[in-house]
């Protein structure tokens, strides 16, 4: 007879083994589910973050700019796409008389040389429309105050220009001087735009006439880079779209389809982000879940163990009574159980590099329908995986069972 | 000590002992080095379809570019929105051929401009270079579909690239044919078509259109200042280091321009540069990719580990016997980790196997995949790593066994 004591340390050491084969078990799916729930809740965080700085731009808010952009065609070399298409003054006018439109504002791009003490930058310079522009932008002044509609030779710079190290050691301040162009044109800053806006901390926007002055021969006569609207509250604001877009091609005599221009909102932007991402969270969440398969190998290597360690036990269960349907739920059940402890405290886990990743400025989201999904899919696996040994197990017959 | 051969031996007939254990353990650790494999040998793959790309322009020519590298990235001469700081001149390009080594050069000009053919106008990209010597430095690069290349004497003719000439427009585009460029309406006839390369490397080539310096200095453009370039192309003469020419020319370009070399303010490409470059980049990729794929791995190794420890188990009673009878704490420590590796090398080969044939697979596609000897050795490596790493636990457990009492389990 073996010492009592001894044979507590064997079965308890036994016991532990067992229990250890169980939590290995459930770490290899706790793994790959804290991995695919924290790569989705900063992938949602991501879009989150897009979708807040879209804000910004406005809901209501829309540009029309020249050439068909839709699913933006990326170049490779030097060569930018070929595009078809001018906006004109009338254009803009025509956007102005179409009713639900409100704060229409002209824009200019134009690339010019910039002049600031012994500093010399190629940069782009938006003209606008000061007092609609204003009116659909709201942006945030730092320092100074934005144009006025009777400015001219002014401009508010972003917040690079005053906090950056473009200009080397040199900064902008509000009553700084500049020069814009080949003919040196003499600008005074008169604002700084604040950081937090939603726009580019490199934009300088000048008076609409002095960028056509800047922009010259670059331009036709009456031609504008963009035009920007918002669309009055009370209206439909796809409505109202849709009845820009049929109006312009209208007067152009090209139908919809073979547009040469374009109509840019919030919701357009957001589209093409959300499709970019959802690509990335797809490729990446799949090689993740590459994990889930091999956790869910180990979910069946341990139910097959199970039922072989079990196998009197089935035996006499289907002795007394139990059919094999009996058996067989009575496997998966254990199986989904260890899905369902790894979906659980990989959600835990996920959650926990969620938040890490959020003290690196990630910003991140763990929705309802991920949680869910995480231990909905868990468990799935466990089914899965249990299944075979289950089957395995329901057909055991009871006799050779017991007298094994 | 035990011979290694018979350890082997050992660990390869317990390993048959439970097939099925086995077999499911092992086929996680397939997975994982498959997945592993594969997504090595696609970016592997990538990085040198980037190389190729890069060589095609020619590995001994050079490009200059204002600003930083940093700025122009997204386009020579399209709009970035980034402010480049630094312009270059055409006298920059006398002082380039002052330096020794420096062959054919020639300063390009890249603008978008309306052009007209028949009724349809479309604004597309333009370049302007001194022909002769631009296609004695891209000799390699630009093919002649039909028609001829410009030369310097040319005036009013253009090069079109395959798209351009196809597709951009609504109707076929012919040597022979005329296009009208600017506001000004600007005739220009087309005098050569250039093969269409097509694919990513084939952007630069299928959407040219490249006319006479001169010409499209002679339309309106306001981005630029009088005499100022885009960027300058050079060759370096054969016999001369790429590397070391372009060095100094950087050195005398940045002292013409009276700054210091860190301070310069254009940015000096070769293809080496490039390459390392781009090389960074997909290395990092390719390491990003691989860690995320080790996920699996790490799973596998689990799963490595909870086999060996019910392997243990079952043993117990054996483990008493082999100390019994002198095998030492060692010994049995290292008869479950070899156990263990082989496991998981097991699992490597085949997982090898299997990542192999997806690079076929990616081949045949038409993609790059590179799937050579180091690969194969890493992955062997690692896969007998994993093994080893899982198993150390549970074979350490085994090694402490005291012998009575193993040999009374039951």
């Amino acid at each position: 007879m073996a010492n009592p004591l001894d044979l507590l340390a064997y079965s308890l050491r036994s016991l532990a083994h067992r229990k250890l084969r169980a939590y290995l078990t459930v770490l290899g799916i706790v793994i790959g589910i804290a991995a695919v729930v924290s790569l989705v809740s900063i992938s949602d965080g991501l879009y989150a973050g897009v979708q807040e700085q879209l804000e910004a731009f406005g809901p209501r808010n829309a540009v029309v700019v020249p050439g068909d952009i839709s699913g933006f065609a990326i170049s490779g070399g030097g060569y930018a796409p070929p595009s078809a298409g001018r906006l004109f003054d009338k254009d803009a006018q025509r956007v102005k008389s179409i009713p639900g439109v409100v704060d229409a504002a002209k824009g200019i791009s134009v690339r010019s040389l910039l002049s600031f003490k012994k500093n010399n930058i190629t940069i782009s310079i938006s003209g606008v429309e000061a007092q609609p522009f204003n009116k659909l932008m709201k942006l945030d002044i730092l320092e100074g105050r934005f144009l006025g509609d009777n400015d001219r030779h002014v401009a508010v710079i972003g917040a690079d220009y005053a906090q950056g190290d473009i200009f080397k050691n040199d900064k902008m301040g509000v009553g700084s001087v500049f020069y814009l162009g080949e003919e040196r044109i003499k600008f005074r800053v008169v604002g700084i735009l604040d950081p937090s806006n939603s726009v580019s901390g490199t934009m300088i926007i000048v008076p609409f006439d002095d960028a056509k002055e800047l922009a010259g021969d670059a331009l036709l006569e009456g031609e504008v880079s963009a035009i920007r609207f918002a669309v009055e509250e009370g209206y439909d604001v796809d409505a109202v779209l849709s009845r820009v877009e049929a109006n312009l091609a209208g007067s152009r005599g090209v139908r919809l389809d073979e547009k040469d221009f374009s109509l840019i909102t919030a919701d357009f932007i957001l589209e093409q982000v959300g499709q970019i991402i959802g690509v990335l969270t797809a490729v990446l969440g799949f090689i993740i879940s590459i994990s889930l398969l091999v956790g869910g190998f180990g979910v069946a290597n341990t139910m097959f163990m199970t039922v072989m360690e079990k196998t009197k036990e089935i035996g006499t269960l289907k002795a007394i009574g139990a059919t094999s349907k009996d058996i067989m739920l009575l496997i998966i059940l254990e199986s989904a159980l260890i899905g369902f402890a790894g979906g659980s405290l990989g959600l835990f886990a996920g959650w926990i590099i969620s938040l890490i990743a959020s003290v690196f400025d990630f910003k991140t989201v763990i929705t309802p329908f991920l949680a869910f999904f995480a231990i909905a899919f868990s468990m799935g696996i466990g089914i899965i995986s249990g299944i075979l040994p289950a089957y395995r197990a329901s057909k055991l017959s009871p006799i050779a069972a017991i007298n094994k | 000590m035990v011979p290694i051969a018979e350890m082997f031996w050992y660990a390869f007939r317990s390993l048959k002992h439970n097939t099925l254990r086995s077999a499911l353990t092992v086929l996680g650790i397939v997975i994982g080095i498959a997945a592993v494999v594969s997504l090595i040998s696609l970016s592997q793959g990538l990085s040198f379809t980037i190389n190729e790309m890069i060589s095609a322009f020619g590995t001994n020519n050079v490009m200059v570019m204002p600003g930083s590298l940093e700025s122009q990235m997204g386009g020579g001469g399209a709009p970035t929105g980034r402010p480049v700081s630094g312009r270059l001149f055409e006298k920059d390009i006398s002082t380039l051929q002052g330096v020794a080594g420096v062959g054919d050069i020639t300063g390009y000009l890249m603008n978008s401009q309306s052009v007209r053919f028949r009724e349809e106008e479309l604004r597309v990209s333009l370049m302007g270079v001194e022909p002769d010597a631009l296609f004695r430095i891209y000799k390699d690069f630009y093919v002649l579909r039909e028609g001829r290349f410009p030369r310097d004497n040319d005036r009013n003719v253009m090069l079109l690239g395959a798209n351009i000439a196809d597709e951009t427009f609504e109707r076929k585009i012919s040597v022979g044919q005329f296009l009208y460029v600017g506001p000004e309406e600007k005739k220009f006839r087309v005098i050569g078509i250039l093969e269409k390369k097509g694919g990513l490397e084939g952007e630069d080539n299928d959407n040219a259109i490249i006319v006479h310096f001169d010409d499209l200095n002679g339309l309106s453009t306001t981005t630029l200042s009088k005499n100022e370039v885009n960027g300058i192309i050079f060759r370096v003469k054969d016999g001369f280091n790429v590397s070391q020419v372009a060095e100094a020319a950087e050195i005398k370009l940045a002292a013409a321009h009276h700054l210091r070399v860190e301070d310069k303010d254009f940015a000096m490409m070769t293809s080496e540069s490039m390459m390392e470059q781009m090389g960074a980049i997909t290395d990092l990729l390719s390491l990003f990719l691989a860690v995320i794929s080790s996920i699996s791995l790490v799973v596998g190794g689990v799963g490595v580990m909870n086999t060996m420890y019910m392997a243990v188990m079952e043993r117990t009673r054996e483990i008493g016997t082999l100390k019994a009878i002198g095998a030492s704490d060692s010994a049995v420590l290292a008869l479950f980790v070899v156990e263990s590796g082989l496991l998981g090398m097991l699992g490597g080969i085949i997982g090898i196997l299997i990542g192999g044939f997806v690079a076929l697979i990616v081949i045949l596609v038409g993609f790059d995949a590179v799937f050579d000897l180091q690969l194969i050795l890493f992955a062997l490596s690692f896969s007998f790593g994993v093994g080893i790493i899982s198993g150390f636990l549970p074979a350490w457990d085994a090694s402490k066994l005291p012998p009575i009492e193993a040999l009374r389990y039951e």
